[in-house]
């Protein structure tokens, strides 16, 4: 008896296909509308060239990032969001500590999804843009490879720019 | 990069600590160049030009910026602070690598003919660099003149131009050109006017603020893709005529004076116009009305939208207006037709502020509001028929 109806909205809509993403990291799966995932570039292509199987394994993202991306992809597939509302969205998505930002526009550019790298690549320039280049280079785990002759030299020819920083 | 060296570095770090997993503390490092580019493109010319100290990888990321922005007035109050920044272009531009320069800015006011020469340099470098957003906020001096292979660029889609002694070239031609802006331009010769807005085929978004028109006497657009005109705080239109061959505009926004005349040709497609006239032209003279019924059919609009926003883009149509204001309000007939014809067609409007002002004529007078017309405007506002539920009608007056 129920699955009577469950039939008859299959039959009628056979078109809303799922794809199953899952991370690598953590092998956490997830289940996403398709035409949420073919946001991703990455994703888009491989199903248009028939690669893509059940299941979509996504290398070197873990599942608390995917479930971010995943979020950004469902607010920009809905139609009737506004400007503002996605705005809003997208500034929650954001809104977290430097490393996740970090893991997430790796993974907005290896899904290559366009506006998840640009809020993602404004967030975090936002975010160091008053730092200490000392600050910067152990949040990105930079290793300083200069000399401190050389390193004098860079800071030299632009030391208008440091002003004010040790 | 030493592994070991960095995981023990990272482990000794009481920040670093707070980082997820030790796979992605490794994958930090390793942020490709192309992703380190984009996001330094993010930064601020002064927090971009840092980075080249982290590391030998990061050292020549600022010379292959997308965004050239130089502004005189946030470069740091150093000494010789002239000479620093004129040294600081140089250097950027003598630097730069082959990559693509999409937006080149220059803000800089200093009189002085050697400094316009190298300003020139500058922009001719970001010309033949085929850059696509040229905005200019200078000032030329009497004998010299912008590089004339800016009006000749292939590449441009956007120019703004903030040069109040502007002279253009006489051979213009910007087949790529969407958006045009003129910030507190002197417009005085009306037919090196009229060429510049004919050039650009391609022209979409045209806007003209503070500009000053008092000697162009016509003032001529003929753009056959212009969708979005915003002329605001312009001043000497009371002088000038308006003539508009532009099918297919949709918006217009104009907050500046009564001008002499407006001819709009045939526009069939203008579904919003905002027209807000200073009050040194009176409404009651039926100047300003009868120069907006011009403008085609409904719906005419004339009052002053106040936006949050500087991005013209957010303009409202009719349909979606939800905020009305209208200032130096004096309860005449034409303006309580304009408010009647807002109420009936607004559909979701939320509300409708209405400022008074008592006003005097030059014998003393009182021409504008008084304590009996007010309730008789009340009463015809209130018996209004209203399209949107929700609207709600402010009527604020000073005596």
């Amino acid at each position: 008896m129920a699955s009577a109806p469950e039939n008859e909205k299959n039959a009628s809509a056979p078109e809303k296909k799922t794809l199953t993403l899952k991370s690598m990291i953590n092998n956490e799966e997830f289940v996403v509308d398709e035409h949420v995932a073919l946001q991703s570039v990455t994703i888009k292509n491989m199903v248009d060239s028939d690669c893509a199987g059940d299941v979509i394994p996504v290398p070197t993202i873990s599942g608390e990032i995917l479930a971010l991306v995943i979020e950004y992809c469902k607010n920009h597939a809905n139609p009737s969001a506004s400007e503002d509302d996605l705005k809003k969205a997208d500034a929650g998505i954001v809104a977290k500590d430097i490393y996740t930002l970090i893991d997430l526009v790796l993974a907005a550019n290896f899904l290559d999804i366009k506006g998840l790298l640009e809020v993602t690549s404004q967030k975090i320039a936002d975010s160091i843009k008053d730092l200490p280049h000392q600050d910067v280079r152990e949040i990105f785990g930079v290793e300083n490879d200069y000399t401190p002759e050389e390193e004098a030299a860079v800071r030299a020819e632009h030391d208008w720019a440091f002003e004010g920083f040790p | 990069m030493d592994l070991s060296m960095k995981k023990k570095q990272l482990k000794e770090n009481p920040l670093s600590k707070q980082c997820v997993t030790l796979e992605s503390e490794d994958r930090l490092s390793t942020l490709p160049e192309e992703l380190r580019r984009h996001i330094i493109s993010f930064l601020p010319m002064k927090d971009a030009v840092r980075s080249s100290i982290l590391s030998r990888k990061w050292s020549r990321i600022c010379y292959s910026l997308p965004n050239l922005i130089f502004e005189f007035h946030r470069f740091p109050n150093v000494e010789s602070k002239l000479d620093r920044f004129v040294e600081f272009i140089d250097q950027m531009i003598s630097r730069q690598d082959d990559s693509r320069i999409k937006t080149f800015k220059l803000a800089f006011w200093v009189e002085n003919e050697t400094f316009t020469r190298i300003k020139n340099a500058w922009i001719t470098f970001a010309v033949q660099r085929n850059v696509e957003n040229l905005i200019l906020t200078t000032q030329m001096g009497k004998t010299q003149s912008l590089p004339s292979c800016i009006f000749t660029s292939k590449s441009l889609k956007g120019l703004h131009l903030g040069i109040h002694d502007l002279k253009l070239p006489t051979s213009i031609d910007l087949p790529n050109l969407k958006e045009l802006v003129l910030m507190s331009v002197i417009l005085a010769d009306h037919n090196s006017t009229r060429k510049l807005f004919s050039s650009c085929p391609a022209l979409e978004t045209l806007v003209m603020k503070t500009c000053d028109l008092y000697h162009l006497g016509i003032l001529a657009i003929s753009a056959p893709n212009l969708k979005h005109f915003v002329i605001q705080n312009c001043s000497g239109f009371y002088k000038c005529e308006i003539n508009l061959l532009t099918p297919r505009l949709k918006t217009f926004f104009y907050h500046a004076d009564v001008p002499r005349d407006i001819n709009t040709g045939n526009i069939p497609f203008v579904n919003t116009v905002f027209l807000f006239f200073e009050n040194t032209h009176p409404w009651s003279t039926n100047h300003s009305f009868s120069a907006a019924k011009e403008l085609e059919q409904p719906p005419y609009m004339l009052f002053y939208l106040e936006m949050n926003s500087q991005d013209f883009s957010h303009i409202k149509l009719l349909n979606h207006l939800e905020y009305v204001e209208i200032r130096n309000f004096e309860g005449c007939d034409i303006e309580l037709e304009i408010v009647e014809f807002l109420l009936n067609n607004a559909k979701v409007l939320v509300e409708m502020k209405l400022i008074a002002r008592e006003s005097r004529d030059h014998t003393g007078l009182t021409v504008g509001i008084n304590c009996v017309k007010i309730r008789s405007i009340n009463k015809k506002l209130l018996a209004m028929r209203r399209a949107s539920s929700r609207a709600k009608i402010l009527f604020s007056y000073i005596m």
